[in-house]
């Protein structure tokens, strides 16, 4: 049962029909109202009664409530066996009665959508706009394929394809041989390994990886940035090799971001455990879940990190946390293949906020404008010059 | 994540700790489900109390998660009828150790199950959310307020609502990972009016 969740989300989503899956079509003919859930609830209407329900049921009072009956029933229990000699203190949860208001935030942002008539969102028009999904794949006897827009991911079996689509390379081509798939700026790419690993490439970044894992080891090397599902092989450890460290896992969820031109080379962990050595040998970190490593000339760290913003921008976004406009200037010149030039009495401005990644240039400015009103930026075909 | 034999073994071995992880996995949805049944919700609330109780005197004889998962919500179904006298005359413990029990056979408890699971899992991807971040959701979404509205209502520059707001989206556009779910059109709809 519990598997039919994801199944019933995605459908509510609009990520699955019916026609596809075999199985939704079964549970909702043997259980018609389940549909008609499913249903109403890809409706805003349907979604704002859910949530307006659920608020009702589990109001703000309910955390206090909650922990009543639950110190209820454990008094129950206890009682019930007669050993109230061994009870133990209990701990009481600190209780949130209610949504805090009062607390200060330093973010200041806007997110400037206009709507047209249809009812669906448009940027504001833009000359730059947003990077998309293209890469270069390299092959062993140095032949470039372009790879297509209209395609997101290439995947490697027997050859290399693109991702529910045409045939790039057969596999007398490249056999026994190392591949390089590369991003440009403003480009990004998505590739599934033979071992089945997947791997998204952020824009300007590059991935040398063997046709076919060969050895006791399955070994990548990345440069730039990239979000790694590790396929699981504990016989094989998957090792990725950046200029500044040895990340080497069995089977894992994680992002590397590795940029040369950065001070701080990062890797972050979803699941499971990686361990990361500094390739100039100053230390090795074990991660676990919702940590990072940092990496600089200074050694190894390890610090707690939101890893939501770490895969801000595989889901489309750029997420900033108090991040200074010199970093976050380094990112855009990526993503919108510009230059950016930035006066030095505002390198340091933090920003707090999200945008999408797929808006143009103008409107992240405008967004990043509104930390500071005195900010001013002029474009100049492909170079940018921010002042205040 | 939770792991699901370790649960079982630790009721096996008399762990409150295990019951406490129990309620904190099922007490909401066994809410949501009761609900559907008798819309009196303190009333729903002792009777999924009492569901935890009677599964921790049989703790020792849940085999799977799977059967302790379908004892819960069938107790809490035959309290909830009997909290409507209505005749129940089934043994919730009879039911999930017969080796042909299969909890799918029961259209109407089976929905109402599945029901239950599915908006705690919907309601998960609102809870990632900061609470700031919920109250402006909240607000908009729900309450239909302005962006002008909540900054006043929080005290807060517009300028932070909106941020707020963005981070909301943002989060909310990853885990429902599309972009033209009701819940995200919804958002964007209530901040552009």
């Amino acid at each position: 049962m519990n598997h039919l969740i994801p199944l019933l989300k995605d459908y509510i989503n609009g990520l699955l029909s019916l026609e596809d899956n075999e199985e939704l079509r079964d549970l909702f003919s043997r259980y018609p109202d389940l549909k008609k859930t499913a249903d109403e609830l890809k409706s805003e209407e349907g979604l704002r009664e859910l949530l307006l329900e659920y608020e009702y049921l589990f109001d703000a009072d309910f955390a206090r409530r909650e922990e009543d009956n639950l110190n209820h029933i454990l008094t129950h229990i206890r009682a019930g066996e007669g050993h109230n000699r061994h009870r133990k203190p209990w701990f009481r949860y600190a209780v949130v009665a209610s949504i805090v208001l009062c607390m200060g935030i330093g973010g200041y942002f806007l997110y400037p959508f206009v709507r047209d008539s249809n009812g669906t969102t448009e940027q504001f028009s833009g000359d730059i706009p947003a990077g998309n999904s293209k890469a270069i794949l390299t092959l062993a006897n140095g032949e470039e394929i372009l790879l297509s827009s209209d395609h997101e991911g290439i995947v490697i079996d027997n050859g290399v394809r693109y991702d529910g689509g045409d045939t790039l390379a057969n596999q007398d081509l490249v056999a026994h041989t190392q591949l390089v798939l590369r991003t440009p700026r403003g480009g990004q790419y998505h590739i599934t390994l033979s071992d089945g690993t997947k791997v998204w490439l952020n824009a300007e970044s590059k991935l040398i990886y063997p046709v076919t894992f060969i050895g006791d080891r399955r070994e990548v090397r990345l440069e730039g940035e990239g979000y790694f599902e590790v396929a699981p092989n504990s016989k094989k450890p998957f090792i990725v090799k950046t200029e500044r460290e040895l990340v080497e896992v069995l089977g894992t969820h994680f992002n590397i971001n590795s940029y040369t031109d950065e001070h701080t080379s990062r890797v972050a962990l979803l699941e499971g455990s990686v361990k990361v050595a500094a390739a100039a040998g100053q230390g090795v970190e074990l991660l676990r879940p919702g940590q990072q490593s940092l990496v600089s000339t200074a050694g190894i760290r390890v610090e707690a990190v939101d890893i939501e913003e770490c895969l801000a921008w595989k889901n489309g976004e750029f997420m900033f946390n108090n991040e200074s406009l010199e970093r976050i200037a380094r990112r855009l010149e990526r993503w919108y293949d510009i230059d950016i030039q930035l006066s030095p009495s505002i390198k340091d401005i933090t920003i707090w906020g999200a945008v999408s990644r797929y808006e143009d240039f103008d409107t992240v400015m405008e967004v990043i404008k509104r930390t500071d009103k005195r900010i001013t930026y002029s474009i100049q075909g492909r170079r940018t010059v921010v002042m205040k | 994540m939770h792991n699901a034999s370790l649960l079982i073994d630790g009721l096996h071995k008399n762990k409150e700790q295990s019951l406490i992880a129990v309620y904190r996995l099922y007490n909401r949805k066994l809410l949501l489900f009761a609900t559907r049944y008798i819309k009196v919700r303190e009333a729903a609330e002792e009777i999924v109390a009492d569901s935890f109780i009677k599964m921790w005197k049989n703790r020792h004889l849940f085999p799977s998660e799977e059967k302790l998962q379908a004892f819960l919500y069938i107790c809490t179904k035959n309290a909830c009828l009997n909290y409507l006298r209505k005749p129940v005359l089934e043994d919730p413990l009879e039911s999930i150790l017969n080796t042909e029990f299969d909890l799918a056979q029961d259209v109407d408890v089976y929905t109402k199950m599945v029901h239950a699971e599915l908006i705690a899992a919907i309601y998960q991807e609102v809870e990632k959310l900061s609470e700031r971040q919920r109250a402006v959701f909240y607000m908009s979404f729900l309450e239909g307020l302005t962006v002008e509205e909540i900054s006043q209502r929080l005290g807060v520059s517009v300028d932070v609502v909106y941020a707020n707001r963005s981070r909301a989206l943002a989060i909310l556009r990853a885990h429902f990972k599309f972009n033209n779910s009701a819940l995200i059109s919804a958002l964007l709809y209530t901040f552009l009016s």
